[in-house]
């Protein structure tokens, strides 16, 4: 039997008196049990107009989430939830338990970035007084203690997704491939080592960082070492570098597609393999993403070559579109290849159209069309679904 | 907001609990499946990715359809208005008839009536030299942008109209005292009404929306730099200041640009209020960075590295001291993930890597640029081609 009075006289209150807490708790809920769901005659389930109307003139306060609070202690007379996992939901409702989860991890990326600047500037305003070697060797140290701190607490290598050690596993790697890579790129610039070749010391970072991220299972090493290798073929796909656009030649609008379709193959071969499957969308999106910005890069340009770009643009938004509807059911690349699909559509046919108003006519109408394509889309969705 | 809606969105609050729940592991797919037959939900909704799509496209058609007939010399008075008063329309249809709800059509005729009243407003009172007048279409604003929330239960008009209570009060000559009684005045209802059972779910997010301008609002009034810019002091926000930065009241900003966020991070740990937590956090961060802006310490390399040592060590300290408590608990607050937070944390995992990504290598120019050290912008893959 769901116990719900004694579930709330046994709760105690952090923010409040128990005897209030006792009060909130009184299997007064309201339910839908009260407003059964009808059918109407199309067929589509109707919400009775008075359903929660009796709760909705409850002012006492029922935590962050009084819908869910309310609904918690029905599903456990309904017998949907057992008494423990009652309790624990409605805490979490009531805002007696709160996770801190997000508010951690965020401290440490902040943690993690600023150290990494502070890095920069130490070596910048300090060069002169601490020499390159005790400046390479002390960055060569202080990564080495990050890594050290890794090895203790790693998790046994598995080819499927980790469970995760520490909260700030990820984030103390992140730290040591950062300070690594840095300590690696001051070496090569003071030191010259690789010479005319330097760009090559990205590509001994990406892998590097891939090696990591596998052994260690880190999502966020993985994504930064796939920008490091696009960095090495000339790429810059960080949110935080605009230069990818300006100068954005035909060369490095081939190699990003290059980079793309590797990305998307190493995806396949992630989940065909088997291997660290949870790796495979960050590689997916980063390489359709980059395949998708070059053509559409090439598609706005005025070079004689803004055609092809554009057919080919048109070719992959439909084709990803398809693929992803079809095969993946992943609506966000759906979006990706409709976008792809309408710009390039619209690049094709607006320079050709001379006066304003057929211009917006142009947008106005297939706009409505792609509307109602997607409505359309999405009704068969769900049916076949 | 109809009884109907109001209804659904209790429901869906109620389903979106459950998917979270099911998706953390606390319950099965078959008792998922039965909380959303107890919970059924009446909507027309879409995915993410499509309500994207067709907000998107709707603005694109709505904005190409009001071109096309000021194109064609419709009055640009009546043009707005029939704008406006078609947009509202929609807006009703697509949320009552056809039951629509978070499906991004709906969403963007909802902004666009509101966008295209204001600009009617505008067009009415426009004065004859051709200005317009802003106090009246601020307050115009916040009243409309208030009753769209009222009506259509968007949280974002909950944010539009604070903004503009806020915009309204800059014009007055105290505005910088204005603000501070306004969000001191509306502080408290806010906070209720975010948890207010009373209130249906959207417009307790839209409460919370107004909640996050207000203290935003709050602290720029209080906020030492921008006591020192004048920034309220202008008539208008983007007017000229030719005050003097030494007038009196400047300890006043001084202790509020610290308190604050001390105050917001007690609040949100004696209320139990995340989203006063993470201001707290926010606005902390921004008073730390007031301080070395004002008083230098140490060179910045050390206070960088001080401050996200610091940042580090208090997260796994933190992390420690409730993990040891009993149930990984202590007070009521967990470093565990609850419900949810995991699968959001994997899309942003993925944009962290690509945030501290190194710069682009100089495509067919193998030369080495020298040395810029420009603090940690080679962070990425530590090598960008200005290291």
């Amino acid at each position: 039997m769901f116990d719900i009075a004694g579930l709330a006289a046994r709760e105690t209150s952090f923010a409040r008196g128990p005897s209030t807490l006792k009060e909130k708790y009184k299997p007064s809920f309201a339910s839908p049990a009260k407003y059964p769901p009808t059918t109407n005659v199309s067929g589509r389930v109707t919400l009775s107009d008075n359903a929660f109307h009796d709760n909705s003139k409850e002012t006492r306060n029922l935590g962050v989430s009084p819908d869910v609070a309310r609904a918690v202690p029905h599903l456990g007379e309904c017998g949907l939830l057992t008494e423990a996992q009652a309790r624990r939901l409605l805490r979490v409702a009531r805002g007696e338990l709160l996770s801190v989860w997000n508010e951690l991890r965020t401290l440490l990326y902040a943690g993690v970035v600023l150290i990494t600047a502070g890095v920069g500037f130490l070596v910048r305003e300090n060069l002169d007084r601490l020499g390159p070697v005790a400046i390479a060797i002390g960055i060569g140290v202080a990564a080495a203690v990050c890594f050290f701190w890794i090895a203790r607490h790693a998790a046994p290598f598995t080819w499927r997704e980790a469970p995760s050690t520490h909260v700030g596993f990820d984030y103390v790697l992140l730290l040591g491939v950062l300070l690594a890579s840095a300590d690696l790129a001051y070496v090569e610039a003071r030191f010259t080592p690789l010479g005319p070749n330097w760009p090559w010391h990205l590509l001994f970072a990406s892998l590097s960082m891939t090696a990591l991220a596998f052994r260690f299972d880190s999502r966020v090493v993985f994504s930064l070492a796939l920008s490091t290798f696009a960095a090495w073929r000339g790429v810059s796909v960080s949110f935080l570098d605009r230069e990818f656009w300006p100068d954005s030649g035909a060369a490095a609008r081939l190699n990003a597609i290059g980079c793309g379709v590797l990305f998307v193959l190493l995806g396949v071969l992630l989940v065909r393999e088997r291997r660290k499957e949870h790796f495979e969308p960050v590689s997916t999106y980063v390489g359709i993403s980059l395949v998708l910005l070059s053509l559409a890069s090439g598609s706005l340009t005025d070079e004689p070559s803004w055609g092809a770009y554009t057919l080919v643009l048109i070719l992959a938004g439909v084709g990803l579109a398809a693929y992803s509807l079809h095969f993946r059911r992943r609506f966000p690349l759906f979006a990706m290849g409709a976008l792809a699909v309408y710009l390039g559509l619209s690049r094709a046919v607006v320079p050709s159209l001379d006066d304003e108003t057929v211009v917006f006519l142009w947008f106005l109408f297939t706009s409505v069309g792609a509307i109602a394509a997607l409505v359309a889309v999405h009704r068969a969705l769900e049916k076949s679904s | 907001m109809r009884n109907d809606v109001e209804a659904a969105d209790r429901s869906e609050d109620v389903r979106a609990a459950s998917r979270a729940w099911n998706s953390a592991g606390t319950i099965d797919d078959k008792t998922l499946d039965a909380i959303q037959k107890e919970y059924p939900d009446d909507r027309s909704r879409v995915k993410p990715a499509f309500r994207v799509l067709l907000f998107l496209f709707t603005f694109v058609a709505a904005g190409s359809a009001f071109a096309v007939l000021e194109f064609n010399e419709v009055p640009m008075g009546a043009l707005l208005f029939l704008a406006a008063l078609g947009s509202i329309a929609l807006t009703e249809v697509q949320i009552g008839e056809l039951r629509r709800s978070s499906a991004g059509a709906e969403e963007a005729t909802a902004l666009l009536s509101f966008w295209f009243s204001i600009a009617a407003l505008g067009w009415v009172f426009e004065d004859a030299s051709g200005d317009f007048p802003w106090r009246f279409l601020c307050v115009a604003a916040a009243v409309l942008a208030a009753v769209a929330g009222w009506r259509w239960g968007l949280s974002i008009f909950g944010a539009l109209a604070a903004v503009c209570v806020f915009l309204a009060l800059s014009f007055w000559s105290g505005a910088r005292t204005s603000w501070v009684l306004a969000a001191l005045a509306v502080l408290t209802p806010l906070l209720s009404a975010s948890v207010s059972p009373r209130l249906a779910p959207s417009h307790r997010r839209a409460a919370d929306a107004a909640l996050v301008t207000v203290l935003a609002a709050l602290y720029l009034a209080v906020h030492l730099g921008a006591y020192d810019a004048g920034l309220l002091e202008r008539g208008s926000l983007l007017g000229p200041f030719e005050g003097a930065t030494d007038r009196p009241g400047r300890s006043l900003h001084i202790v509020g640009t610290a308190v604050v966020p001390l105050f917001l991070l007690a609040g949100g740990v004696f209320l139990r209020r995340p989203l006063l937590l993470r201001m707290g956090v926010v606005l902390g961060i921004a008073s730390l960075v007031t301080l070395r802006f004002y008083v230098h310490v140490a060179p910045l390399w050390i206070v960088l590295l001080a401050s996200g040592g610091a940042a580090v060590a208090v997260g796994m300290l933190l992390n420690r001291y409730l993990a040891s408590g009993p149930g990984g608990e202590r007070h009521g607050f967990t470093a565990e993930p609850l419900f949810g937070e995991g699968s959001r944390a994997r899309v942003i995992e993925a944009g962290l890597g690509m945030a501290l990504a190194p710069g682009s290598t100089p495509s067919g120019t193998p030369a080495k640029p020298g040395f810029e050290g420009a603090g940690g912008r080679f962070g990425g893959g530590g090598a960008s081609g200005k290291f």
